[in-house]
């Protein structure tokens, strides 16, 4: 069993250091999730962005809506099987 | 998998998506549907989905566009054309009441229309008195056009798929704070699980949210969520029955009806203005079935302009508490 980050994709403009949000949890603790699942919105300077799920598996940890957000930033994790 | 919970805009646009997939004679049209996704969410993806022939961004002109969409219409085409705001209905009413809600009955039934007209309402967030109306009372007063006002993702998308296969004129209200925006807060049960397949909510059937033997509370759209929360605030004191209407035209009236049978007393709950609308739509209803009802009360927008000031724009609006004490002094 493997862990593996849910991080925040860079679709920032130039300026890395404007935080964003997370916006939307399309799924909750304990979900399962396939790979590329959209799970999450995000969003930065009032424009919204997908944030996909990086494995399959069961979603752990999100980080609750509102959290701040910049580039890379890991806000959930995903528990792979085997 | 698990269930997955939906946004309000994402669920319009799943059923958007899922119809055009389905029926080429369906496409998209309005101001900043393309690549912005529609101010609101209600278009996002579609363009890079579906190109440019079928999801169209227009000029700031809504007599053209919406009388574009009656006339694509009219030669068998399925449109959806956004009006951004439906504050802005002023601009195109001809196109709207006097083509897109009679060109099928002045024709003797020849001409079809079936055009989707979406739009969004509402206020709470500091729009001011020419963005934040709520405005389907208009809409239903003129015989010709279905009215729907869905107030959660598993009504919006079942109701758009409705609406896009209805052949005739929907027009179809969502409110903004009911859209999962990151900028304008939605209430947490306003993102529902949504199906992954197509279904649909046949039109003029209201959902009875919650049940109860002293008061029927109906409304609709974003205020379902306010009755709901101050239901659940009265509950050791009060039993009170919550109904969404989910559609004004068709109106599910017998619903109502059988409600206030049973309580006795009704309040109407409108964020759209007082006189001339829902709230008195509702009273003349009841009264007209025959029904005994000990007491009647309303809760609307109090006929003033919208004001900018957040105060004030929030003490206009019907809330959790102003619903609550209402509901109290209805059954006092």
């Amino acid at each position: 069993m493997a862990s593996i980050p849910v991080t925040v994709p860079d679709v920032w403009s130039d300026d890395k250091s404007k935080e964003g949000v997370i916006v939307n949890w399309f799924y909750e603790e304990g979900a399962r999730v396939a790979a590329g699942t959209v799970i999450a919105e995000g969003m930065v300077e009032k424009v919204n962005f997908e944030i996909q799920a990086p494995a399959s598996g069961v979603l752990r940890t999100p980080a609750p809506v509102n959290t701040p957000i910049v580039p890379g930033k890991a806000i959930a994790r995903i528990e792979t099987e085997g | 998998m698990t269930e997955r919970k939906l946004t309000m805009s994402r669920a319009i646009v799943e059923a958007i998506d899922q119809e055009m997939a389905r029926d080429p004679k369906v496409f998209v049209m309005g101001e900043d549907v393309g690549p912005y996704g529609g101010i609101f969410g209600s278009t996002t993806g579609l363009l890079q989905k579906y190109g440019e022939d079928r999801v169209r961004d227009t000029p700031i002109s809504e007599t053209a566009f919406i009388g574009t969409a009656t006339g694509a219409a009219a030669e068998g085409m399925r449109p959806i054309v956004e009006l951004m705001f439906v504050d802005f209905f002023g601009v195109c009413m001809d196109q709207i009441y006097n083509h897109l809600a009679k060109n099928t009955y002045m024709s003797g039934g020849g001409v079809r229309l079936p055009v989707v007209l979406t739009t969004a309402y509402g206020g709470g967030y500091s729009d001011a008195a020419q963005h934040s109306q709520a405005l389907y009372g208009v809409f239903a007063h003129v015989p010709g056009l279905k009215v729907v006002v869905p107030s959660n993702a598993y009504d919006a998308k079942g109701l758009m798929i409705e609406a896009i296969r209805d052949d005739n004129p929907v027009m179809y209200f969502f409110h903004k704070g009911l859209m999962g925006l990151g900028w304008m807060t939605s209430p947490a049960t306003a993102a529902t699980p949504v199906p992954e397949e197509p279904y649909t909510i046949p039109f003029g059937k209201a959902e009875v949210k919650r049940s109860g033997t002293d008061l029927t509370i109906v409304t609709v759209g974003l205020m379902v969520h306010r009755a709901l929360e101050a239901a659940a605030s009265l509950e050791k004191k009060l039993s009170i029955e919550v109904i969404d209407l989910r559609t004004l035209v068709p109106l599910d009236r017998p619903t109502v009806v059988a409600s206030v049978k049973k309580t006795g007393r009704l309040l109407v709950v409108d964020e759209d203005y007082r006189s001339f609308g829902l709230t008195g739509e509702l009273a003349a209803s009841v009264a007209e079935a025959d029904v005994p009802m000990r007491r009647y009360r309303r809760l609307a927008e109090p006929d003033v302009p919208i004001p900018y000031s957040r105060p004030l724009e929030q003490f206009v609006f019907p809330s959790a508490e102003t619903i609550a004490a209402a509901a109290r002094a209805a059954v006092a």
